[in-house]
């Protein structure tokens, strides 16, 4: 399938069930999303703001890797960034919170587009070690640093909105944040800046004498991504009142990464998902199981070994195509068209729709069992 | 909330047929985002409501870390929490305490979600923990901004939580301050007639304070600290740094090491021919327990320290400790099992001079600061009014006991030492907590 297919095939869904089915899906997901704290305890929702915190932080790394094939692990050190920039003007320098996340977030662009600067020429292993190292120098000076950044301590007191100040104010927040973050997105992924990324993906090589300037494009996604960590690191500093070397650790960006893998590298809900699982398996299940550390490491070879496209990519393959395909089966059958067009039509608009269930296309589709799924898609 | 379910989805639906898709999208999403604006008006505010209150079952959670790189230590509070309980009844005026444990993994970020589980999801209204000063920063900032939950902190040393940086409701029962062990000692050097001393610390807060705390009393009496050496945390080799110290030019060491990085520092000292030749005093953790009882070897037998415990001190309430927690636990207990059984021992005094009412968390913090312990495994304890743990501080020597245990024998002991030492509060209080920076040194001016 072509890039220019498949960016067609988000925008041109027949009518009937199965143009509705995403829509149905779309608006259950938004309406338990907003419905959550009324449903479940006040410990849960917070885990569903931080869920949604690191998810955004995960679909920082997961553009880059998933769309771009830059695989980075210094962006915990962009997160870092911008949450000590926001607790050092909001507690330090008594900045008023607005402003002082406005200069976290310039900071944040400021020290994306300088790491970005020292990439653009570097590919596979070399930008991973070099995004490793510049996790490393700011964690560094998180850790060492005593008067800048408080060192081992940390800073703590950081503010929270007015506004936001009680547990499921601060989740409604990060979750209309999140939302606007991930809309843009994935509105990002599907323009020509998105398109090429997946052109550097492919053949970085064949894009430069296409006339691609293919450092400027990398520059300016690294940079984008790295702004995306940045509003994470201001959720998360806000959120937790408190940001500390430990948030700016590598390891937080491999619990990133960790987290797109899980979900689907290449899918907008992917990281979501993933978080949600990572999350939850930290902080609820590490209450009653020691060696939640083993179960953690079990799910992610089990998801590697059989779902290789992730937790989202395995549930659009197996669960949501096939329902799509069958619903658009029986709308085909009702509009009385030729059975066998109408049926390969929706297949087509199903794989982006489930995937990205805010509407963005999914890359990694290319190799769905289709033919296999034929006799299904079939029967109605 | 179904009717506006409803209502968004026949909008949508009405929406999906006129527009073109990516106005729908759009549509879609504000209708939906409209509607769960309006569901949540017409709800209100979540209902959380916790108890806590002056009667039946009490919530307390503990916040020890079990996993992550201090997790013998973190196992050790733990042990000493259940010790006091299991010693003495988990019924204290008439209401059951049950006790919840979560693991920080000696992480400040998974400490704050811990604190916030705990308070949130099994009700507590008292925490207890954590290990790290890093962590105490966070648990306190959490306690500052929810006055309703109490905290108790038995171990978390950083010198401000009860100086510059003091949150009311986080109260140090059993606890200590990094550098309250350590002024003593600067003290107890100029006594020895030491002139030029080296320091070795650790290379963070923890260590500052160490070496802060010797270096004020001990420039003060007149001694002078002619180098500061600073090792990273997680030191192997500390060759590098002891090969700095000429035996000719020093009268002494002052040395403060933690975790593995203590065995580390006294195979060097004994490999370079330092032991014997130079005088060395260390500090609280550099021979603390849940180090001395992996060691097989004599590299510590003979080290003089300076600690607010001592497992070998001759006195009822320590042996009393000592012996149960061998008995439960096949070891000797460190200073962490005898601060969170101690902190059993606070909360059960306060709670029986409340009758068991905490339904006022003010009178209950007002309560834990009022607490005397006339005699526990530390010693006698009381707090200042500046939350400060007032309380002996021994200097104890390495010994081999009859069991082929090491121990720390008390050789002196210095009685209710203050946070401030002989200094006046308000002026110790000007100078900035003891950083890399600032040791205090040659500290009040004259």
């Amino acid at each position: 399938m072509t890039i220019s297919g498949r960016g067609r095939s988000a925008g041109a869904a027949p009518a009937g069930w199965a143009g509705r089915a995403r829509w149905i899906a779309l608006a259950a997901v938004v309406v338990v999303l907003a419905a959550l704290p009324y449903l479940v305890s006040s410990f849960a929702v917070n885990l569903a703001t931080q869920a949604l915190v690191f998810g955004l932080f995960a679909l920082s790394i997961n553009v880059l890797a998933g769309y771009g094939g830059m695989i980075s692990l210094g962006q915990a050190g962009l997160l870092g960034v911008a949450g000590y920039a926001l607790a050092i003007l909001s507690t330090r320098h008594g900045w008023p919170l607005g402003a002082a996340i406005a200069g976290a977030l310039v900071l944040c662009i400021l020290a994306a587009a300088f790491f970005g600067l020292l990439l653009v020429r570097a590919r596979g292993t070399y930008f991973v070690m070099i995004t490793l190292a510049q996790g490393m120098v700011v964690w560094g000076i998180a850790q060492r640093w005593q008067e800048l950044t408080g060192g081992e301590n940390g800073i703590t007191g950081v503010p929270k909105p007015a506004f936001a100040q009680e547990y499921w104010e601060y989740y409604y927040l990060a979750l209309v944040v999140v939302a606007v973050c991930t809309l843009l997105i994935a509105r990002l992924v599907r323009s020509p800046l998105g398109l090429s990324l997946k052109g550097i993906r492919e053949a970085e090589d064949r894009l430069a004498p296409l006339g691609y300037d293919v450092a400027r494009h990398k520059l300016l996604s690294f940079t984008i991504a790295g702004f995306f960590a940045g509003v994470a690191g201001v959720l998360l500093a806000m959120y937790n009142s408190f940001i500390g070397p430990s948030d700016v650790f590598f390891l937080t960006s491999a619990e990133g990464l960790l987290m797109s893998i899980l979900g689907g590298v290449g899918t907008l809900a992917g990281a979501f998902v993933g978080a949600g699982i990572v999350i939850f398996i930290e902080q609820e299940v590490s209450s009653w199981l020691a060696r939640w550390q083993t179960l953690l490491g079990v799910v992610f070879v089990l998801v590697v070994l059989f779902a290789p496209d992730g937790i989202v990519g395995a549930w659009t393959r197996y669960a949501w195509a096939p329902l799509l395909r069958r619903l658009g089966a029986r709308d085909a059958a009702r509009a009385a068209e030729t059975a066998t067009s109408a049926a390969s039509a929706s297949v087509v608009t199903g794989d982006g729709a489930g995937t990205a269930r805010l509407g963005a296309p999914v890359p990694d589709a290319d190799d769905e069992p289709r033919t296999t799924r034929r006799e299904e898609a079939a029967s109605p | 909330m179904t009717a506006s379910t409803e209502a968004g989805r026949r909008a949508m639906s009405i929406a999906h047929e006129r527009l073109t898709r990516g106005a729908t999208l759009r549509v879609g999403l504000t209708i939906a985002a409209a509607g769960a604006a309006l569901a949540i008006a017409a709800c209100g505010a979540p209902n959380d409501s916790g108890g806590g209150g002056s009667k039946g079952t009490l919530n307390v959670g503990t916040l020890f870390p079990t996993s992550g790189t201090v997790a013998a230590s973190g196992t050790d509070m733990l042990h000493g929490w259940q010790l006091w309980w299991k010693l003495n009844g988990s019924t204290v005026a008439g209401r059951k305490i049950v006790s919840r444990q979560e693991d920080t993994a000696g992480d400040p970020t998974v400490t704050l979600s811990k604190a916030r589980k705990l308070v949130q999801q099994s009700q507590s209204k008292i925490v207890v923990g954590p290990l790290l000063a890093n962590e105490g920063y966070a648990l306190a900032g959490y306690l500052k901004q929810n006055s309703g939950v109490v905290g108790l902190n038995p171990v978390a040393s950083s010198d401000d939580l009860s100086q510059r940086k003091r949150v009311s409701n986080y109260v140090r029962a059993g606890g200590w301050q990094s550098s309250t062990p350590a002024q003593p000692a600067g003290d107890w050097a100029a006594d020895q007639g030491w002139k030029r001393v080296i320091t070795l610390c650790n290379d963070y807060a923890f260590g500052y304070e160490n070496c802060g705390g010797f270096t004020n009393t001990f420039t003060d009496r007149g001694g002078k600290v002619i180098k500061q050496l600073y090792a990273p945390l997680g030191t192997s080799d500390y060759s590098s740094y002891l090969s700095q110290i000429d035996p000719k030019k020093v009268d002494g060491v002052f040395v403060e090491t933690v975790g593995a990085d203590s065995p580390n520092f006294l195979k060097a000292w004994s490999d370079l021919g330092l032991k014997g030749k130079v005088p060395l005093i260390a500090n609280e953790t550099t021979t603390e327990q849940s180090l001395l009882r992996n060691v097989k070897n004599s590299d510590p037998v003979g080290l003089e320290t300076f600690g607010h415990f001592a497992e070998g001190r001759q006195s009822p309430a320590t042996q009393k400790f000592v012996d149960a927690f061998r008995k439960a636990y096949g070891q000797m207990p460190s200073y962490y099992a005898c601060a969170t059984y101690t902190a059993g021992q606070w909360l059960t005094t306060a709670l029986k001079q409340l009758k068991g009412d905490i339904s006022d968390p003010k009178k209950l913090v007002a309560t834990l600061n009022a607490v005397k312990l006339k005699d526990s495994c530390f010693g006698p304890l009381s707090l200042d009014r500046y939350g400060g743990s007032v309380g002996n501080v021994y200097l104890r020597k390495v010994v081999r006991n009859e069991r082929g245990d090491l121990v720390n024998q008390v050789v002196k002991t210095y009685p209710n030492v203050s946070q401030f030492w002989h200094y006046n509060p308000q002026q110790f209080l000007a100078q900035p907590v003891y950083s890399r920076q600032y040791q205090g040194a040659n500290w009040p001016p004259r």
